[in-house]
């Protein structure tokens, strides 16, 4: 073997070695389902509307024992679901299916119950080989269930038992429209390098399913600096709990646009915190809107809370700083915020400035003040991430400005960043 | 597997049947960023933008039985736009290039060859990675790198002559 063919099987077998990260499909999965831009169709169930207005309305006591839960409770799900899903289940919110599937290979699969909520539509299955043969090659693949209307999937998970002869899992759907009575789950079975197709059709029960349990309105507006943040309402379902409000970043006039703002919110009940499920972010032409998701509120409390740890703030600073070969490389601070000069590259018309700075930090209305003039950036981008040894995510971005410049102020207008805050709102 | 099944499937949108085909052939999508990519976080983040971007242009693969190598050739892209946004970040310091290449656990560095390579232009040492790390076939690396099957030998035998000029001595010829 020559010595060229010995390094590249060295190669070959680091690459083979090579482990593939545990979260792959985790990941992959995540990136798939929360980054989509294109695609998302808007409800378009404008009798849905009122349907769930007037559902709310008689729903809106807040005695949560008034409820009953009619229904079964689904077995062997506990390690699958979690928080209030699993306590819900437990105590038997969940509606019988039991309808199976057998596959030509002689897999069974089969859809155990439903939880229907109002914030989703929860599939509870089991599929399993009676050969024993693992079921690490086999997968089960709903699209949608279908109705008078169709609701997409939106996430699933399941677990194996010890030796994967046995899954069980749980699929999570849009939630199907107050009319619906029969539904059909369409989905594809892959198994070893074959693809079945088939459709469960089962009904589902308005009487059984959960509806909205707490809708109030908030109308809490508070100021940290020049930032108004104004709590609109709470919307709570048995699994799910939504804040919503929205945020303006009034520190600056003519903001165009921070990418995206800060705001760390947490629920707490009877001194525990209630897990954050998620949070989005809008921008609009007054401001921002956002609503943060949590698990939902315990059976019983007290008090609830909501503690407010940090927002993003806006200042106008209008801060001149040099550049020349003396400041690249330096750190300068504005507003307690550091920002690293990295690079200054000059080329024949134009300037390429590289900045380091924290990741919810953004710097805006930037330009160049030289001989006199002020030249406005062509572009910026964030050439990447990374953490530093303290664990704080930084960026690094890339501006340029369509001139040359030999001596030259970099002019920072406002700066946006985070700011700490300790506020706790209670709720009533 | 058929996949043109699946993939007719993505394209009406079912993401479990984008992700299956993905997962399908895991490995091949990860050892091909990382052999750009050198590094574990960069790669994940080269399939997570990968997927998105599959999904979002889907309808525009014409011919399904061409999945496998018209993603690879989409992860190529994303992979070299990485490379090109981290070249800039060292422009200055040489040194800083160590920071993205990650040292191989338990692995035996392969410094001879990392070295060699280098004396390569890039588009020799693309190719011959794809071919002789990865195992890819004339066609497919055509395709992933957007030239002719052609180029794609002329480079590889350039290369290869370059770097058994370079090791020196004991190779059998051929």
């Amino acid at each position: 073997m020559d010595k060229l063919e010995e390094l590249f099987n060295k190669e070959i077998k680091n690459l083979d070695e090579l482990q593939i990260p545990q979260d792959f499909e985790q990941r992959l999965r995540n990136s798939l389902y929360n980054h989509q831009r294109t695609r998302r169709k808007k409800p378009r169930f404008s009798n849905w509307l009122v349907a769930s207005l007037l559902f709310a309305i008689l729903l809106s006591s807040y005695n949560y024992d008034a409820i009953a839960y009619y229904g079964k409770k689904l077995l062997g799900f506990d390690q699958i679901l979690s928080g209030t899903l699993k306590d819900l289940n437990k105590l038997g919110a969940g509606q019988e299916i039991g309808q199976t599937f057998i596959s030509k290979n002689g897999t069974k699969l089969t859809l155990d119950g439903l939880i229907w909520d109002k914030n989703r539509l929860v599939i509870l299955y089991t599929m399993s080989n009676p050969k024993g043969e693992d079921l690490k090659n086999t997968a089960f693949r709903p699209s949608k269930v279908k109705g008078l209307l169709s609701y997409p999937v939106s996430s699933g998970q399941g677990k194996y038992n010890d030796d994967f002869t046995q899954l069980k899992g749980i699929f999570n759907f849009e939630s199907p429209s107050p009319f619906e009575k029969t539904l059909k789950l369409e989905f594809a079975l892959d198994e070893q390098g074959a693809t079945e197709y088939a459709v469960f059709k089962f009904r589902i029960d308005k009487s059984k399913a959960l509806g909205y349990r707490i809708k109030e309105n908030l109308n809490k507006s508070f100021n940290i600096d020049d930032t108004k943040v104004k709590f609109t309402e709470l919307i709570a379902s048995p699994t799910l709990t939504v804040i919503h409000g929205k945020l303006s970043l009034n520190g600056a006039a003519n903001v165009d646009y921070v990418t995206s703002p800060t705001l760390d919110l947490e629920l707490w009940a009877d001194g525990e915190e209630i897990n954050k499920e998620g949070q989005g972010i809008r921008s609009s032409i007054t401001g921002y809107s956002f609503d943060v998701s949590f698990d939902g509120l315990p059976r019983n409390f007290k008090n609830l809370e909501l503690r407010l740890n940090g927002v993003s703030v806006c200042e106008r600073v209008n801060a001149k700083v040099p550049l020349d070969s003396d400041n690249k490389g330096k750190t300068i601070t504005i507003s307690d915020q550091e920002i690293e000069i990295k690079e200054i590259v000059v080329k024949d018309n134009l300037t390429e400035l590289t900045l380091v700075y924290n990741e919810n930090v953004s710097l805006l209305d930037v330009s160049l003040e030289t001989k006199g003039q002020k030249v406005s950036l062509t572009n910026t981008e964030v050439v990447n991430h990374h953490k530093t040894s303290d664990g704080v995510i930084q960026k690094e971005m890339l501006i340029t400005f369509p001139t040359k410049i030999t001596k030259a102020n970099l002019v920072i207008g406002n700066i946006s960043y985070p700011k700490e805050s300790n506020l706790v709102i209670p709720l009533p | 597997m058929d996949i043109s099944l699946l993939v007719h499937e993505a394209k009406q949108g079912d993401k479990e049947a984008l992700l299956r085909l993905i997962l399908l052939r895991q490995s091949e999508y990860y050892k091909l960023a990382y052999v750009y990519l050198k590094n574990q976080d960069d790669t994940m983040d080269a399939l997570e933008e990968m997927i998105v971007i599959l999904y979002n242009k889907l309808q525009s693969l014409k011919n399904n039985d061409s999945f496998y190598s018209w993603s690879k050739t989409i992860l190529v892209n994303i992979c070299k736009e990485i490379l090109r946004k981290r070249k800039r970040l060292v422009l200055i310091d040489k040194q800083d290039e160590q920071t993205f290449i990650e040292k191989y656990e338990n692995k035996e560095s392969n410094i001879d060859l990392e070295q060699c390579m280098r004396h390569l232009n890039e588009y020799q040492q693309e190719t011959i990675r794809l071919r002789y790390y990865l195992d890819l076939d004339y066609k497919t690396i055509a395709e992933v790198t957007k030239v002719p099957e052609g180029t794609v030998k002329s480079r590889i035998s350039t290369g290869l002559t370059k770097l058994k000029a370079l090791l020196g001595g004991d190779y059998l010829s051929g």
